[in-house]
């Protein structure tokens, strides 16, 4: 994506788009269910930005339906279709012949089975029916009527009846792959539609989201998972609005032309009606022209009106993010997270792998300095061949992150050596995640160290300045501050799970959700702790949770003496904008009031005013009583 | 010119132990399209399906012991009800000598 950060409108969503059905009873005459022309979903928001495109659907099962964007011609369709079944037909008595040959006459007779299932005149009529009927090409008619049999013989109290659908889906895969062998074959992988569209699944994992084309996927959205997901964490990096969580939405989003990604709100909209698709024009129209004035900003100083610097690091999670961020005039790497490599691995990554990624992203970032944060693992975050063990009646207070790393030392000195030798390619600082103690902190350095004096004496060079830190996401690492900041070289305030054990609130729990606020006074006062504890050292204090990103709390932090502050690439210029627009007086008058205030209601409402005031059109697309919310790690 | 009724009706009971499975629905569905001109359908449960379609059959669902209404109708409308109601009766011969029920 260039230039215009989570804004994407494209492929057909032209002005003449003629994917919208004009007429909606056409859609109600057909033999298939009656189906609403227009759906309003409501999901999680993942990845900010907006996303109006045609609809490719991926069901449960892996098989992607091609976009039913265009218009289509029966007689086409027809065609193809009667053509998909001969070819399917053909292939299924081939089969029977080889099972029988090879197998006997009894396991050929269920292949031969499938060959009439194929030219059951049953289901020809039935498709025919939808493609005539509902303009609906030859792959979705001959998906929609297999998958409402296969869904009804699921249906049944008989397992071996019940077992059918299995059948039936068989020949559902044999004929759409028919259908691809002619002219769809591209659609039926979700890294390449065709044309740019909106990707709508029951679930992406973090690898294949990874692997999605930001020029072709606008957006996507899926059926399940959350907001602290590895896949929204990617969907984010890329910079391809995302909404998760939705529900069981795949079977009307399966006949949807059109669909509408709002990531800022969370919201998917099916087959808008033409006064709402032009609506969401405007919005994209207007947040385009926004992050186009926002592009200019990318090389101007991340200066307050008084001239005080601020450094803006950015949050990454993959090499490739690497980029982004420097396009955005990143200061430098404030985060760069390193799970990415041991999720979607079968086997724990090597020395050599690792030192491979962290040598890219160092390098990548031509001598502007990179944070790289040790393993956080556990909670919520597990890769392969990796269990928990012990099952955790309470994981997020368990065995995870700087603890699980200290318990594994194999695991851990791999990571350290692979780090230490990074730090020679250039400007790299060592990050350990959820210090809880001065003694947990200490054993994690002296590992540093041993791992560093092994690596020396073996003949390779490890910078002897090398800079180490401690993340501040516990309370107690928070009250101790001012003991740590005579061992460390810089601090990271990871503000998402600081909240959540401040507030002792789950953020993913909706009962106790609405706990769990970055406004919260008692946040304001442990930041300021931290920040009065590093400051007679000179110990930089940076800021790497969601908060450091959310342009509402940027005049706060400030205000509280902060300098330097991390967040996703595509954050980095909406906050260096609301830097330029602060006067440090008026912020540090604005964090005194704060930290008056007894709710975190008051200090939201403050800081809203505040930024309608430095500047107004921020808070477009932030829902009035919803601040974003959205935590990663 | 044979007197063949243009309807045919007969109600035959399912005796194989698994129902109309796959196979026998196959079976049936064959024998049934064996006879070109003659349209077929199956009546069960108050629902009535086509004879020529396995899937239509598979979603009949009937078990061991129920109870199907043939209805054919068409130049052979009797001989089809009468192939049928035998291939049924007699539990789809369900040991394995399905070429002789295809004519």
């Amino acid at each position: 994506m260039t230039g215009t950060p989570g804004v994407t409108t494209g492929g057909t969503a032209g002005p003449g788009d003629r994917s919208l059905r004009d007429d909606p009873a056409v859609c109600l005459t057909g033999p298939g269910s009656p189906r609403a022309p227009l759906a309003v979903l409501q999901g999680i928001p993942v990845s900010p930005g907006l996303a109006i495109g045609p609809v490719v659907a991926i069901n449960p099962r892996g098989l992607s339906l091609p976009s039913l964007s265009s218009p289509t011609d029966p007689q086409r369709e027809l065609a193809r279709l009667d053509a998909a079944l001969e070819g399917a037909r053909r292939e299924a008595e081939a089969a029977e012949r080889e099972a029988t040959a090879r197998l006997g006459f009894g396991y050929g007779e269920i292949l031969g089975a499938h060959a009439r299932m194929i030219v059951d005149p049953t289901l020809r009529r039935e498709a025919a029916a939808r493609i005539e009927h509902e303009g609906l090409d030859a792959e979705h008619a001959v998906y929609d009527v297999l998958e409402s049999i296969a869904g009804r013989l699921e249906s049944l109290a008989d397992p071996h009846l019940a077992a059918r659908a299995a059948d039936v889906r068989d020949i559902q895969q044999r004929i759409l792959g028919r259908l691809g062998h002619t002219d769809a074959q591209a659609s039926t992988d979700p890294n390449g539609p065709p044309e740019p569209s909106v990707l709508l699944a029951h679930d992406l994992s973090p690898s294949e989201t990874a692997r999605l084309n930001p020029g072709r996927v606008l957006g996507f959205a899926t059926e399940v998972g959350g907001p602290t997901s590895h896949t929204a964490i990617v969907a984010a990096g890329l910079e391809i609005p995302a909404v998760v969580g939705l529900g069981p939405f795949l079977d009307l989003a399966r006949r949807a032309r059109l669909a509408i990604v709002d990531g800022d709100q969370g919201i998917v909209i099916l087959d808008p009606d033409p006064e709402t698709l032009a609506h969401y024009r405007r919005v994209a129209a207007d947040r385009a022209a926004r992050f186009a004035g926002l592009g200019r900003l990318a090389d101007l100083p991340a200066e307050t009106r008084d001239g005080v610097r601020i450094e803006l690091l950015g949050n990454i999670e993959f090499p490739e993010e690497v980029e982004l961020c420097r396009a955005r005039g990143a200061a430098g790497i404030g985060l760069f997270r390193t799970e990415f490599l041991f999720l979607n691995a079968e086997r724990p990554p090597s020395e050599e792998e690792q030192f491979a990624a962290y040598a890219q992203v160092v390098r990548a970032m031509g001598g502007l300095p990179v944070t790289i944060r040790t393993l956080d693992l556990g909670a919520d975050k597990f890769p392969h061949g990796r269990s928990r063990g012990v099952a955790e009646p309470n994981p997020n207070l368990g065995l995870r992150s700087l603890r699980l790393s200290l318990r594994d030392l194999d695991w851990f000195r791999i990571q350290l050596r692979a780090i230490l030798r990074a730090a020679a390619e250039g400007p790299l600082q060592v990050l350990f995640p959820l210090v809880s103690t001065l003694g947990e902190w200490r054993d994690a350095r002296d590992l540093l160290d041993r791992e560093a004096l092994s690596l020396r004496r073996a003949g390779v060079p490890v910078p002897a300045d090398l800079r180490v830190g401690a993340m501040i996401e516990v309370p107690a690492a928070a009250l101790m501050a001012d003991l740590l900041a005579k061992e460390v070289d810089f601090f990271s305030i990871g503000t998402n799970d600081l909240i959540q054990y401040t507030l002792a609130a789950d953020r993913t729990n909706e009962s106790v959700a609405y706990l769990y606020n970055a406004a919260d006074p008692a946040v304001l006062r442990l930041l300021q702790v931290v920040v009065e504890a590093a400051r007679p050292r000179g110990v930089p204090v940076n800021v790497c949770g969601m908060m450091g990103g959310d342009p509402l709390y940027t005049s706060l932090l400030l205000g509280l003496g902060l300098r330097q502050l991390s967040m996703p690439p595509h954050q980095l210029l909406e906050v260096k904008r609301v830097v330029r627009a602060i006067d440090m007086g008026e912020a540090e008058a604005l964090a005194r009031e704060l930290l008056t205030l007894d709710t975190a209601d008051a200090v939201q409402r403050r800081l809203r005013d505040e930024l309608a005031r430095l500047a107004p059109d921020a808070l477009a697309g932030r829902s009035p009583d919803s601040p974003r919310l959205h935590p990663r790690h | 010119m044979p007197a063949e009724p243009l309807v045919a009706r007969r109600e035959v009971e399912i005796t194989n132990p698994l129902g109309l499975h796959l196979r026998p629905a196959d079976r049936f569905v064959r024998l049934a399209n064996s006879f070109g001109d003659t349209e077929i359908r199956v009546r069960y449960a108050g629902r009535e399906f086509n004879g020529k379609s396995i899937l239509e059959l598979t979603m009949l669902a009937a078990e061991c012991g129920a109870t199907l209404e043939l209805i054919a109708q068409g130049p052979q409308a009797e001989a089809a009800v009468a192939a049928l109601a035998e291939l049924i009766s007699t539990g789809f011969d369900e040991e394995g000598h399905a070429e002789a029920l295809v004519s």
